[in-house]
């Protein structure tokens, strides 16, 4: 018979297979690693050209050291780089005292010579503060954090006093000054390694090449697939760090999930709502949560007719339905948003007119405004997964389904990261559902980024929503640093918002972080990107 | 024989030069700017565009810009990715070898499944055991292959945690990029442990092959079986059989050989499937092959990846079918061209 | 069949007959046809039988599991998604939408690819080895490719997808129409036509035509499974129908999502694919063994 083959066959794939499964000799190195499951491409390794967050969580912490920084358990201001800092009484000069033998980071690209000095941070300010400086316009010349906030502007000089004392003076008071220079964008970086580059006539590479302080270096990265980082053995700040930290991209939510139970994840970016009670159930798994500053938001291109009429705004905000949304996107695990503004903040009204559920209003406001029935329009959803929007797309169905209600039409636009992004800055939308995550603790990160004049060419104002008032009374309360005083210009704000809708807000959610039960030393940071350093692993 | 050569070279060269032609006119055909769907460079200065322009030959008569863009094509220089950056061709050299590769062992495992369970149908065709092995395969054959990689990736990774899920190695070892193929690549690796990467390697293409394999699997064995009865019908067969020879001699001497020969032409029209799966069972696995590579090129809107992507798939599926023609009018000169394509 | 004949005479029935005869003997074959006969008027019956609309969203019922499961309600039978959609309504809806597009793909590239394909047999000038080869070159193009240049120029949607599935069968329905006609032009019968003096249309269509409808047949049969699996892969990779139609591809990709919460949002459109498909194989074989037995009698 024909046995012999067919033994043979099935022998080999046998073999095959028992060699497979056999469990391999992974765990010495997997006990030095932590692999984290991020969702998507760092757009460059140098935050400060970049408000995306997972730029942030690729570089921000990792690869790089700010002057000073928020303390992620209780947000107050603390050095880094920066051992101290002194204010003027006028509140516009800032000296900085820095930090001695702080290396920098040694790799096959780069070897350092000298330490961190005040060279190195007159050169990462001035860079994107300086229009004619040498490295502004290399990798774009966009800095939207920075140019949204008007922030060049506010600064008259950055000095350097000494080799370790660096001084900066301002135009004009900025009570939220010191919490900028804090935040995931205010990196410093190499200035030894800037003139290096510029000698090799190649400075595009300091951003895909990075060079910073902090814990980890860069070593290779595959796009679409993983960034690999090595340990900075001569970190100034004595913490225990693992020495391989490996970003394994997983753009699937559904996926990272599963890689977090099946062990190729020690953490996971963005877990999916839905699969929460997932992560809850299995006991070698931890989920994180707390509370977070954040929105999500419907917004209008208010510069595109009919929703430059703050009346159709105001419709088409009755036609929907917050409670039910909130119920099936976040599960329930949100707070609803009247305003920008999260209820734990001090700046946040109370009181402010909320449009609540009201289909036969809104037909009758469309009627009004001389909205035909059958009017078309678009909803762009986002494409990234946040905890401000767990899902857009499915928000944006449900919209769709509201709308169909009131005789509008909703055509859903679902477009990858980058294009999304590129057509959103055109302004082609005539809607979008996006949101925004705090940077720091001051309402001012939300107030001027989102919704001001100067933050529309930056992209970060995607209402396109220029007011006059509006930018006079967020500038006005950048004047001062009385908390009071501020919290009355607030209030007037959050109902200039309320009345004219240039966004519906939606939700304000937690935020959520899923990891095994072996990392040790891992904090939920509010403010901004994770952070690996001092993260460690139990065998 | 060199004339049979010569012709399907000719042929093979006739056939690339339409696929160019065609890539050339995607990039007109795509929405956007032809030369950034060329160049990859978006870019508004005019001095750049111009320069772009210039070394693309857009502007001249269409047989020059033809023989401009085959010319730049054979220099290795394809332009870069619209989203990435990355020069095309580096980016072809990594994800081609990884398509291959999972082509390979779905292909193997195709064959060690496919060919035996074929001939067992054969032999005991229209018996129990032909019928299970025919119902098994008509259902193994109507399953979406996507479906079938879902469902083992939810039960063998996600419940039973016997194989892992996604890549081609576990991204705890970082192996360079030498080949391509991650197999050969861990043996030109330094510094890393080879053994255990070896066996993780495995370990994760299992899951994948197996996906893709059994598909194919499916196709072949009722291939062979068919071509195992008709060629054991054959007079040269009862004469064996008459003459007393052991049926293992019969089988192995006459059978086989003559059963297997007709199954290879269609078997090579089966290489278009089990690319096309391949390309939809790496998405699912995140295996970062060629498939992968495409999908996230349309979904980033990225066309100059695309239409590169285009010309290297469509060219390498066609020279292996081409092949498998050569090969096939080689082994058996009598035969003309592939005769219908049945299961 | 009546037993006692008065005449003497052989029953001779139609080829069709023949055929539909020995295909109703395979009981395998028989039960094939029945599943596809349920699953056709699931898909067609839809807007009759689906017990709401395909859309309606009931957001105080998301995502239950079917209704044996305890969680379940009986208010759906195969539970909701994500939205607090109907499950069986969508699967209805998307079946129609699903096989009606595959339908509609294998319909056209059969009469394109019949019509060229006749003409290439007919034409012995044209039989250039080129042509034919240029042909098998075109067959090897993998449809996800196709689809995937269509979508680049034209942008996603299902119709999209349906012109690329076509442009892909076409060369399949051409080489099968070519290399059959091409080997009954020797025969006697058509020659016996052209003597008789008919014009190239009357051959094809008197002559050819009858003994190419089985062919065609079978080859439909294969072409609409693999135009089903095909539509549905790419409505998987979200290329194809995009929300709120309903396809079972794309509701398999939605129901990604929530995978874990519950397993029969991929498991139920899957299912329906493969039944489908199965189905159709099923069909297609039966139809190949009768015309086998047929011709070989």
């Amino acid at each position: 018979m024909n046995t012999h083959l067919l033994n043979t066959c099935i022998i080999g794939v046998l073999v095959l297979l028992i060699s497979a499964c056999s469990q391999s000799n992974l765990d010495s190195i997997a006990s030095d690693s932590i692999v984290y499951c991020s969702e998507s491409d760092p757009n460059t390794f140098n935050p400060q050209l970049d408000t995306y967050a997972t730029t942030a969580d690729a570089s921000s912490y990792q690869i790089y050291n700010r002057l000073i920084e928020f303390d992620p358990i209780d947000g107050k201001i603390i050095p880094s780089l920066a051992s101290s800092w002194l204010v003027s009484k006028d509140g516009l000069t800032y000296t900085f005292q820095l930090r001695r033998g702080v290396n920098f980071h040694t790799t096959s690209y780069f070897t350092p010579t000298r330490s961190f000095n005040a060279d190195d941070v007159v050169f990462s300010i001035n860079r994107w503060r300086n229009e004619s400086h040498p490295y502004h316009h290399v990798s774009g010349g966009r800095y939207p954090y920075f140019q949204s906030l008007k922030l060049s502007k506010f600064i008259k000089e950055v000095k350097r006093i000494n080799g370790y004392r660096v001084q900066i003076t301002l135009n004009q008071r900025d009570s939220s000054f010191l919490a900028n220079l804090a935040t995931d964008f205010s990196i410093i970086l190499s200035a030894e390694y800037a003139q290096n580059l510029l000698i090799n006539n190649q400075p595009e590479q300091i951003d895909s090449y990075p060079i910073g302080t902090g814990p980890f270096k860069y070593q290779d990265y595959t796009k679409g697939q993983v960034i690999y980082f090595k340990k900075h053995d001569d970190y100034w700040k004595d913490e225990k760090t693992v020495n391989n930290l490996i970003y394994d991209i997983t753009p699937k939510s559904t996926l990272r999930l599963a890689k977090l139970v099946t062990g190729e994840c020690d953490i996971i970016a963005f877990p999916s709502q839905s699969e929460l009670d997932v992560i809850v159930d299995r006991d070698d798994l931890v989920l994180d949560q707390s509370p977070s500053l954040n929105i999500g938001y419907w917004a209008f291109n208010t510069q595109k007719a009919p929703f430059n009429d703050p009346n159709v705004r105001r419709a088409l905000a009755y036609a929907i339905d917050k409670n039910s949304l909130l119920e099936t996107v976040y599960l329930g695990k949100a707070t609803p948003a009247n305003t920008l503004i999260p209820p734990t903040s001090w700046a946040h009204s109370e009181d402010v007119n909320d449009t609540s559920y009201n289909p036969i209003l809104a037909r009758k406001l469309l009627d009004e405004a001389g909205i035909e029935p059958g009017f078309t329009m678009t909803i762009w959803a986002t494409p990234l997964i946040r905890d401000y929007n767990p899902n857009a797309k499915q928000m944006a169905e449900l919209i769709q389904q509201y709308l169909a209600d009131v005789l509008i039409n909703v055509n859903i636009v679902n477009r990858d990261w980058t294009p999304f992004i590129e057509k959103l800055n055109l302004g082609e939308h005539d809607s979008v559902l996006l949101g925004w995550s705090a940077d720091n603790g001051d309402p001012d990160n939300f107030y001027r980024p989102l919704l001001s004049c100067d933050a529309i060419p930056s992209g970060t104002n995607v209402a396109r929503w220029c007011n006059d008032d509006y930018d006079q009374l967020v500038y006005q309360a950048l004047q001062t640093d009385d908390i009071a005083q501020r919290q009355l210009i607030y209030e007037e704000v959050n109902h200039l918002i309320a009345k004219q809708i240039p966004i519906v807000p939606i939700a304000h959610s937690l935020s959520y972080q899923a990891y095994n039960k072996q990392l040790i030393g891992l904090t939920n940071n509010p403010y901004g990107a994770i952070r690996f350093s001092g993260v460690s692993k139990s065998q | 024989m060199m004339a049979v050569i010569i012709r399907y070279l000719l042929l093979f060269v006739i056939t690339l030069s339409v696929l160019i032609c065609f890539s050339l006119a995607l990039a007109h055909m795509f929405p956007g700017d032809p030369l950034t769907n060329l160049s990859g460079v978006t870019t508004e200065n005019a001095k750049v565009i111009e320069h772009l322009a210039n070394k693309w030959a857009i502007d001249t008569n269409p047989i020059h810009y033809f023989m401009n863009y085959c010319s730049l094509l054979l220099q290795g220089d394809w332009g870069i990715s619209t989203i990435s950056g990355n020069q095309l061709a580096a980016d072809m050299a990594r994800v081609i070898p990884a398509t291959i590769e999972l082509s390979i062992y779905s292909a193997f495992i195709a064959i060690c499944i496919g060919v035996p369970l074929g001939c067992i149908a054969g032999i005991k065709a229209y018996t129990k055991i032909d019928y299970s092995i025919n119902a098994a395969s008509i259902i193994q054959y109507s399953t979406p292959v996507f479906w079938s990689g879902l469902a083992f990736i939810l039960i063998f990774c996600f419940q039973l945690k016997l194989f892992p899920l996604s890549g081609r190695i576990s991204v705890l070892f970082n192996i360079p990029h030498q080949t391509g193929f991650v197999l050969i690549d861990i043996f030109l690796a330094e510094n890393i442990d080879r053994k255990a990467a070896f066996m993780n390697c495995l370990h994760h293409m299992v899951l994948p092959s197996l996906a893709v394999g059994l598909v194919s699997a499916a196709a072949l064995a009722r291939l062979v079986r068919r071509s195992v009865i008709d060629v054991l019908n054959k007079p040269y067969i009862s004469a064996a059989r008459s003459r007393g020879l052991p049926f293992k001699t019969i089988f192995f001497n006459h059978v086989l050989r003559n059963s297997l020969l007709p199954v290879l032409p269609l078997a090579a029209i089966q290489i278009t499937t089990l690319i096309t799966n391949a390309m939809i069972i790496e998405v699912l696995f995140s295996w970062p092959g060629v498939g992968n590579f495409l999908l996230q090129a349309i979904y980033q809107q990225d066309y100059s990846a695309l239409r590169i992507g285009m010309l290297v798939v469509s060219t390498l599926v066609i020279s292996l079918t081409i092949f498998a023609d050569l090969l096939n009018r080689i082994i058996d000169p009598k035969k003309g061209s592939v005769s219908d394509v049945s299961i | 069949m009546s037993r006692f004949s008065l005449y003497e005479e052989e029953f001779h029935p139609a080829p069709w007959r023949q055929t539909w005869h020995s295909f109703k003997e395979d009981h395998v074959s028989m039960i094939g046809f029945i599943l596809f006969l349920t699953m056709v008027s699931l898909a067609l019956l839809a807007p009759l039988l689906a017990p709401t609309s395909p859309s309606v969203q009931n957001t105080d019922a998301l995502i239950l599991p079917p209704s044996w499961d305890t969680a379940g309600s009986i208010n759906f039978i195969l539970g909701t998604d994500a939205l607090g959609r109907d499950v069986l309504s969508r699967l209805m809806y998307a079946s129609r939408v699903t096989f009606s597009s595959a339908l509609t793909v294998v319909l056209i590239s059969l009469l394109v690819g019949v019509t060229v394909g006749t003409l290439a047999g007919m034409l012995r000038g044209i039989r250039s080895s080129v042509l034919n080869h240029l042909l098998d070159a075109l067959m090897a193009i993998p449809t996800l490719l196709i689809a995937i240049i269509i979508v680049g120029i034209f942008g996603v949607g299902l119709l999209n997808t349906i012109w690329a599935i076509t442009l892909a069968l076409i060369p399949q329905f051409i080489h099968v129409t070519r290399n059959y006609v091409s080997e009954q032009m020797d025969n006697d019968y058509i020659r016996a036509s052209k003597l008789d003096g008919a014009t190239p249309f009357q051959i094809f269509y008197y002559s050819l035509l009858p003994n190419l409808s089985e062919m065609l047949v079978v080859q439909g049969t294969l072409a609409m499974s693999i135009a089903i699996i095909d539509i549905s892969a790419l409505g998987f990779l979200n290329l194809g129908a995009q929300s709120p139609t309903p396809e079972l591809g794309a509701m398999l990709a939605e129901g990604l999502d929530i995978a874990y919460i519950t397993p029969w949002n991929i498991i139920l459109p899957g299912l329906f694919i493969f039944l489908f498909v199965l189905a159709i194989n099923i069909v297609g074989d039966g139809l190949r063994a009768a015309l086998r037995a047929r011709t070989s009698r």
